[in-house]
């Protein structure tokens, strides 16, 4: 399946981009990664334009990327600035890819760049504010793109994958309401005088009962953020304690993803032990969601049909999601 | 909730309280009560298409 190219995918945390050479395959295409003298992030298609040889197998001298094949260079811009001992200069040009850094990540927009919109990336000042304190990193994922974006507009699996973390039956049992524009699925999910899951007892010292938010917002093709509050039951805004986590959502090649994740809380700022202990059980938690999720991609990749699909209440969101998807990836299909 | 009426169409869904309904409200006033949330977003699509740019005020009960 042809992956949407026209939308911000989250490409890189932004430690990851240096003055080494970086392949990342985003959304079917190869990349490579690197950094000007002057800090500014590049990404440029990973093949030379002489003989497709992957530019990431080169070297940098300064600012010019020299393949190792035939001594051709690029300029920052993607532009051939001379081959090895030749005299005059091939026309070639690699494709540069439009970037965005913004709070430590690093945007990348896969498609045409005259379409890249940075007022689509939603505000994420959290993730470097002094007020918010966390960590973020990334997993290979292999499964395909829309298992996980349905896996995360679907939460009542919490109930079922996370018992011994973040999930409890109240998760599954709470109905969710959903909003959507063309440009965003949104769903709250409010559970009111809950028994806290493990994980919120340790982070937070909570004593049952609590009231737990889960209200998550999905901007297609690749971000999603959940803005979770635990409170003493039956207080109000704002007191409480409130985490906040990004998933980029990013396909790299055929059925598989780069599944990034950061998590940010407003309290406990200077606690490195619970930064640790958080850290930890978002890794196990994770660990869960791909053992599944690539269960899952063998049984879709493998199906011939089969039962019809069932879908309930709280698929609501996922449901929506799968429809912006398709319709984005029709739209383009129609322009191409 | 993030989702923005000034994006040109907003559409909020509800698990009606102490049911098996699910309540669509359409920022033009068009709604719509189904039972089953693919036929939520079949009655959507259906009105954007069909129905939103007049902008009327509906309120039909489906059987999705």
């Amino acid at each position: 399946m042809t992956e949407i190219q026209n939308g911000w995918y989250l490409a890189a945390w932004s430690e990851e981009v240096g003055r080494t050479l970086t392949q990342r395959w985003i959304a079917g295409n190869p990349v490579c990664f690197y950094r000007l003298s002057d800090g500014t992030p590049v990404a440029i298609e990973d093949r030379c334009p002489h003989r497709r040889y992957p530019l990431t197998l080169g070297r940098l001298d300064g600012d010019v990327l020299e393949c190792n094949y035939h001594g051709y260079r690029f300029d920052g811009t993607g532009r051939c600035v001379g081959v090895a001992e030749q005299r005059d200069t091939p026309r070639a040009q690699v494709l540069r890819y439009r970037l965005v850094e913004r709070h430590g990540a690093v945007w990348i927009w896969p498609g045409d760049p005259s379409a890249a919109d940075e007022s689509q990336l939603p505000d994420l000042s959290w993730l470097d504010s002094e007020q918010w304190t966390g960590f973020h990193g990334v997993l290979p994922l292999k499964a395909r793109h829309l298992l996980l974006v349905e896996n995360l507009l679907d939460l009542s699996h919490e109930t079922f994958l996370h018992p011994t973390t973040i999930g409890n039956r109240a998760v599954a049992a709470t109905p969710i309401e959903v909003s959507t524009t063309d440009r965003v699925v949104s769903f709250t999910r409010h559970m009111v005088g809950i028994e806290a899951p493990p994980f919120y007892v340790h982070s937070m010292g909570l004593t049952s009962p609590v009231d737990r938010w889960q209200d998550g917002d999905f901007y297609p093709p690749g971000v999603f953020i959940l803005n979770i509050r635990l409170a003493p039951t039956g207080t109000s805004e704002p007191e409480g304690y409130h985490m906040k986590v990004l998933y980029g959502l990013t396909p790299s090649v055929e059925g598989e993803c780069h599944d990034f994740y950061a998590v940010s809380r407003d309290f406990k700022l200077d606690d490195a032990d619970l930064t640790q202990y958080q850290h930890k059980q978002q890794l196990a938690v994770m660990r869960e969601d791909v053992d599944a999720l690539e269960a899952q991609e063998l049984m879709v990749a493998t199906s011939r049909g089969g039962a019809p699909e069932s879908s309930i209440r709280s698929d609501l969101a996922a449901l929506r999601a799968r429809r912006m998807l398709e319709r984005m990836r029709a739209a383009e299909a129609a322009a191409r | 909730m993030s989702a923005d009426p000034a994006a040109g169409y907003a559409c909020h869904v509800v698990w009606v309280p102490g049911g098996q309904d699910l309540r669509s409200t359409c920022s033009c006033g068009a709604a719509r009560t189904v039972n089953d949330p693919a036929g939520t977003w079949d009655w959507f699509s259906d009105h954007l298409e069909n129905e939103h740019a007049g902008g009327g005020s509906r309120d039909d009960r489906g059987d999705a």
